[in-house]
């Protein structure tokens, strides 16, 4: 009698198992959410931790391991795919063309990064400066630009007794914020080129975001940087620098 | 044995939840970052040649050469200086003003300034000799008149100082009086005279005062004998003798109690007796005999100046033209210590008098001053400033006022009421009702349970 019940509960486990095993086993997803990869095994732990090390681990997975051929390596098993790759390229920096800080002038730069991921989800990659202002020379500096409102000017203009350091981002993967309409930004799906202006911050502003993946290419983002003195204001001479980080994140 | 069944049903739920629990809680994520820095150069000297607000001899002796006057052979060293100034250009703000101007030879240069001619309230003196000169003069009252001079000292100590300049700083609030009736009218029948005009298109409107004399007009609201107050547009003046001169102020009065400086307007009451024939002038002033005032030429001629709202000033002076906005009141200003009952003829091209304006007291600004409203129509108009002296009125100011044809307003009604949200106003208040019968609805339900 006990050997029959243990029979029949070992079948219906197996009957609820198995069919999930192979609805689970397959990518799913919502209108809002994606699971990227997926198993459903007899056993195992997310996250066992030392002092030094973290371990997740599955047990009973089948048709594990790697393989190769001449062109790929696999490396199969549901630990292998939670992974995600990115990589940003390293640009060098950005020397501005020099101004005179008496008569109202301005310069303009751009600087790109190349963002690869091989991660469903995308990326987003922010912006953030060292400093406060960003742009300085010893006690001088450029005030961080300051949008009349709470979405990025579509123009860049300034006071004219005023100087100010800004950015725009640009390129296929430019975040929501800095689109624009062709008059206004965060509004409509535009991108044109220097429109849509910002100041830095030492906190992480977001210029670019990507909801899925842009392996093996990947994708150009361009951050076009303007200093402007207003004819009203002197700019007193010297070497300013504005030392800036950009983080991407896969998402 | 249920025991052990149990244990066995629930070791299979807590894998499956195991495994459920590690399928939702991954949460892997991959960043990278890099820093980079952006450099940027600024030169006060753009060494084009050319002497450049901010460049000067020391910072940039590219552009800004020292330059000395010219010595005319044959000619003493000392003779007049060869310094003058120019494009002069002034940009008040509330406390402060940027004062910009050229010399013709590199100078050193103190600016003084004041709230009368004399500028002794503050001096600011440049150490660079400099063709270009820009210097900040800080510390000032809003809305208030100052004046400045400029003293210029070239490379061979020969000084130059120009006479006052004068600016008003910007006003954080509109000063002015409160809008003057408009196209004020008067008509004589047997009845009496009739007396017509336009309420100000102003939201705080209250009434219009008329003052009435009988010698000449007078620039307050208090003097004279009160023939009107009400919100109306006409007013029939019947306790009139027949062919004599009655002389009526208007003044508009806003819910603050403030009166606007006011208008004029004679007319001689109805005679069935023979009069002189004298043509009528066209005055504006009624269609009553007027003689036009003597001019004559007083010995010290008060300066009147000329502005709108956060402008510059000008001088009101003979054949100058001031160019002026079409939707602004013009404000024609002075600073007197009497309050000697001027006005002043404003006259179109047509030379038809637009209207006549009444000198006032204003205690906001401390000056004294006639409101000509807006000026819709483009073109000259000639400005005339009166005062009466020994029985008669003379010219003391005049010059010309020139509204551009581009500038002239749509609408020209200023502090008229507008209301953009009070749609949004009403459907708020309509929500606002809904709710309220809702939550009404449901008390009433519950109280009745």
């Amino acid at each position: 009698m006990n050997t029959h019940r243990n029979i029949l509960t070992i079948l219906l486990g197996l009957v609820l198992v198995v069919p999930l095993y192979r609805a689970l086993a397959q990518p799913m997803q919502s209108a809002t959410y994606k699971i990227q990869s997926d198993t459903v095994n007899v056993g195992g732990k997310d996250i066992s931790t030392s002092s030094n090390y973290k371990l997740g681990d599955t047990a009973g997975e089948l048709g594990t391991g790697d393989s190769s051929s001449s062109n790929y390596i696999m490396h199969a098993g549901f630990w292998q795919m939670q992974e995600s790759f990115i990589s940003l390229s390293t640009p060098s920096d950005l020397a501005l063309t020099a101004i005179g800080g008496i008569a109202g002038e301005a310069s303009e730069g751009t600087i790109s990064w190349t963002v690869i991921t091989d991660n469903l989800a995308g990326y987003s990659m922010s912006i953030q400066s060292v400093t406060s202002p960003a742009l300085t020379s010893g006690s001088d500096s450029f005030a961080d630009y300051t949008p009349a409102g709470a979405d990025p000017d579509y123009n860049f203009s300034i006071n004219p007794t005023t100087s100010a350091f800004g950015f725009s981002p640009e390129g296929v993967d430019v975040n929501t914020r800095f689109k624009d309409n062709g008059s206004a930004c965060n509004t409509g799906s535009g991108e044109v080129v220097a429109k849509c202006w910002d100041g830095l911050s030492t906190s992480p502003k977001d210029a670019f975001l990507r909801t899925s993946s842009n392996q093996p290419s990947g994708s150009t983002a361009t951050i076009r940087f303007r200093a402007e003195s207003g004819p009203n204001h002197i700019q007193p001479a010297g070497s300013y620098s504005a030392p800036i980080t950009v983080t991407a994140v896969t998402l | 044995m249920k025991i052990k069944d149990n244990f066995q049903k629930k070791s299979i739920a807590i894998l499956l939840l195991v495994v459920f629990y590690f399928l939702f809680n991954l949460n892997f994520l991959n960043a990278q970052s890099n820093s980079i820095q952006i450099d940027l150069g600024v030169d006060n000297c753009n060494n084009n040649g050319i002497c450049e607000g901010g460049e000067n001899s020391l910072s940039c002796p590219v552009d800004c050469p020292v330059v000395v006057p010219p010595i005319i052979p044959g000619t003493r060293q000392s003779g007049p200086p060869l310094i003058t100034i120019n494009n002069l250009k002034i940009e008040p703000n509330f406390t402060s003003a940027m004062v910009y101007w050229t010399s013709s030879v590199s100078t050193i240069s103190t600016i003084r300034w004041g709230e009368s001619s004399e500028v002794g309230e503050g001096a600011l003196k440049s150490i660079i000799y400099a063709q270009n000169h820009k210097m900040e003069i800080i510390n000032l009252r809003p809305g208030t008149m100052y004046y400045f001079t400029i003293e210029s000292q070239d490379v061979g100590k020969r000084t130059h100082l120009t006479a006052p300049f004068y600016f008003f700083t910007k006003s954080y609030k509109d000063t002015t009086f409160p809008l003057n009736p408009r196209n004020v009218r008067t008509r004589a029948d047997i009845t009496g005279i009739t007396i017509t005009w336009e309420n100000p298109p102003d939201p705080d409107f209250s009434y219009i005062r008329i003052m009435r004399h009988e010698d000449r007009f007078r620039g307050s609201p208090f003097l004279g004998k009160l023939i009107y107050e009400g919100d109306g547009t006409s007013f029939l003046d019947a306790d009139v003798i027949p062919g004599k001169k009655y002389f009526y102020s208007l003044f508009a009065r806003n819910n603050k109690g403030e009166f606007s400086s006011g208008v004029a307007v004679s007319q001689v009451a109805f005679s069935e007796k023979k009069l002189p024939t004298t043509p009528p002038p066209k005055d504006g002033t009624g269609t009553g005999v007027i003689t036009e005032p003597v001019i004559t030429t007083p010995e010290a001629l008060p300066t009147f100046f000329v502005y709108q709202y956060n402008q510059i000033a000008q001088i009101l002076s003979l054949g100058k033209i001031i160019n002026i906005a079409g939707d602004k009141d013009t404000i024609i200003d002075t600073y007197t210590k009497t309050l000697p009952d001027d006005y002043l003829w404003v006259k179109n091209n047509q030379e038809e008098v637009v209207g006549t304006y009444l000198f006032s007291y204003n205690k906001d600004s401390g000056r004294y001053q006639a409101v000509i409203p807006p000026l819709q129509q483009a073109g000259e108009y000639t400005v005339k400033t009166y005062r009466y002296r020994d029985g008669n009125f003379t010219t003391i100011a005049e010059g010309i006022l020139q509204v551009q044809a581009e500038i002239l307003p749509k609408t020209v009604s200023k502090r008229q009421p507008t209301c953009l949200c009070c749609p949004m106003i009403y459907v708020l208040a309509l929500i606002w009702l809904f709710l309220l019968l809702l939550f009404l609805k449901k008390t009433s339900k519950e109280a009745q349970k």
